[in-house]
């Protein structure tokens, strides 16, 4: 089972994408937890998370959660910005697997 | 252009990441976030209160005496409003102490809940303990010379005219929640909180702490580690404290709030200050970077404290001592989020011809009416790209220039009433000042504008469209 969180500011956007790419993966018959949350709630915990992406407009995070995520299994990556805007499913869940298989 | 965009891709976006990662201020916006469920209980409490009392009683809409206010429903959720009100707004600045002293801890790696206490005590330790009371009583008539002169002979005096006694008192033992506790004493909570938290847990992260044999359970451990760090971070604001009454009459945080706090909020009223934020706000965005969110620390500080000012003076039936608060900008800079980009979905609809754009025109409308911008931002895309610059830059600081001026001319009265960010356009002005129709002219006034310096740039973006596809196509 996939773990994967995404981060944006208030996990409102994120969980636009999030219900398409669910619908992407269930079509493709892959199993995947996604969670959208907003960026103060990363900083409870990060276990058992495989994929977090960071939305595009907080891509300013992503030194501070490589910091966070050190010695953890855990892959980081932004989503790519076309992608989030058009709400391109498919590529994003590429993206993750992707970011998975690294 | 292209020279503009690289110079500050290269100078301002780094400096702007660099704020938006700094943990102090990540702090401080977290801190303010979570009192959210505080802040929207008060703003549920003054919202109802504008409904059933404020609204219905203002002359021109019913009148006093009306229906809506007058009956036995209305009258208890009102006193029940007042109640909620009490343990909000009217306390505010110490529900910030606790939510800052937990998010500044977290930040250094330090316990939460014991720097939430810490922030608590450092701010209340130092309020003055006593209270000074001026009673008045108005006499229906005029004293006798000799009354006059018994009771002046005592603490009491009698007015020049002889109509009116007043009584000076005091007593030991109350904090003036008015002064220290509501929005009034938030910079003071601030401030207190970094030092004292700060210190607390530089020392609890030093070897500097009771150290007990592993066989201790781990939650009494804790709390023996933190009790050296926590007095001297306590003695260290006593000491502050102690030195500061010793030579300044004011106390200190009266002296904060108006030494930094006020002048501080005065200067956000400019003119130049609201254009400079909502340009930054707008440039980071053009990156593609959450404007608001990396400066959120610094508008939280300013024209959110004055916008709880504002609610906690109108909630008490006061002139709202703010004209341009966080709202303002919400409700008729940036309808539909940064660069008014509802407006931007609209003319995409209405003038593209461009498939790629009205695909994303319409997966962008409904989020865009609860100002959800992100698809319009990176779809279309306006991030970084070169056409879209000039309107989505300008379009906010016109819509902000009308704004502020019909704002401090009184055409359209000041926010005073904390809207959700998702509230759509219109409605979002109407409910923020209070119900003023006059906010509703001002929005549509700013959405028609905005809309003006979008289209040609839309209907230029349908040429380089078709030009791209020709040429592709002879390709």
């Amino acid at each position: 089972m996939l773990n994967v969180l995404f981060v944006c500011v208030a996990g409102m956007s994120t969980s636009l994408l999030v219900e398409k790419i669910k619908k992407e993966a269930e079509n493709r018959g892959i199993e995947m937890q996604l969670k959208a949350v907003p960026e103060a709630e990363t900083r409870k915990g990060l276990d058992e998370i495989d994929v977090l992406l960071l939305g595009p407009q907080v891509r300013y995070l992503e030194k501070q959660m490589q910091k966070m995520l050190e010695g953890k299994e855990t892959k980081l990556g932004v989503v790519d910005m076309l992608a989030y805007g058009r709400m391109d499913a498919p590529k994003v869940l590429d993206q993750i697997l992707d970011l998975n298989n690294r | 252009m292209n020279a503009i965009v690289n110079f500050l891709e290269k100078y301002f976006v780094p400096f702007a990441a660099k704020i938006g990662n700094q943990k102090h201020l990540l702090a401080l916006r977290d801190a303010f976030i979570a009192m959210m469920p505080i802040t929207m209980a008060g703003a549920v409490a003054v919202t109802l209160n504008a409904i059933l009392r404020d609204l219905p009683n203002d002359p021109n809409v019913l009148g006093p005496g009306n229906f809506i206010t007058n009956n036995w429903l209305s009258q208890h959720i009102i006193a029940m409003n007042g109640i909620v009100w009490g343990g909000t707004l009217a306390i505010i600045s110490l529900v910030l102490a606790v939510t800052l002293g937990y998010t500044i801890a977290k930040s250094y790696g330090t316990n939460g809940i014991a720097g939430s206490i810490i922030a608590l005590a450092a701010y209340v330790l130092g309020l003055p303990q006593s209270a000074q009371t001026n009673t008045t009583l108005t006499l229906d008539g005029v004293l006798s010379y000799d009354a006059i002169n018994l009771i002046n002979s005592t603490t009491a005096t009698v007015s020049a005219d002889g109509t009116s006694i007043s009584v000076p008192g005091g007593a030991w033992g109350f904090f003036n929640f008015a002064q220290f506790f509501n929005p009034n004493g938030l910079f003071a909570v601030i401030i207190t909180s970094f030092i004292s938290v700060i210190i607390f847990s530089k020392l609890m992260n030093s070897k500097l702490k009771i150290k007990l044999p592993d066989s201790v359970p781990p939650a009494v451990s804790n709390a023996f580690t933190a009790i050296l760090p926590g007095l001297i971070a306590l003695y260290t604001m006593a000491l502050l404290y102690r030195i500061w009454n010793l030579n300044v009459a004011i106390p200190l945080p009266t002296w904060i709030m108006n030494t930094i706090q006020t002048p501080l909020l005065n200067l956000s009223q400019g003119y130049i200050a609201v254009i400079v934020i909502v340009l930054l706000v707008h440039l980071l965005w053009f990156f593609g970077l959450h404007g608001t969110n990396i400066m959120a620390a610094v508008l939280n500080a300013t024209y959110g404290i004055a916008q709880t000012q504002n609610v906690e003076a109108h909630a008490l039936g006061l002139e709202p001592p703010f004209l341009w608060v966080a709202s303002s900008f919400e409700a008729f800079v940036w309808p539909g989020g940064a660069g008014a980009s509802l407006v931007l979905i609209i003319a995409v609809l209405v003038l593209s011809k461009r498939e790629d754009y009205k695909a994303v025109g319409k997966l962008s409308l409904a989020p865009g009416i609860f100002n959800i911008n992100e698809p319009v931002m990176f779809g279309l895309p306006v991030v970084l790209n070169p056409l879209m610059f000039i309107p989505f830059i300008l379009a906010p600081l016109v819509t902000a220039t009308i704004a502020y001026f019909a704002t401090i001319t009184g055409i359209v009265g000041p926010a005073v009433i904390p809207v959700v960010w998702v509230m759509p356009t219109i409605l979002s002005g109407f409910f923020a000042t209070a119900f003023d129709p006059m906010a509703i002219v001002l929005t549509v006034v700013n959405l028609v504008v905005a809309f003006l310096i979008y289209a040609p740039f839309i209907i230029a973006s349908n040429n380089i469209g078709t030009k791209e596809k020709k040429s592709s196509e002879v390709a």
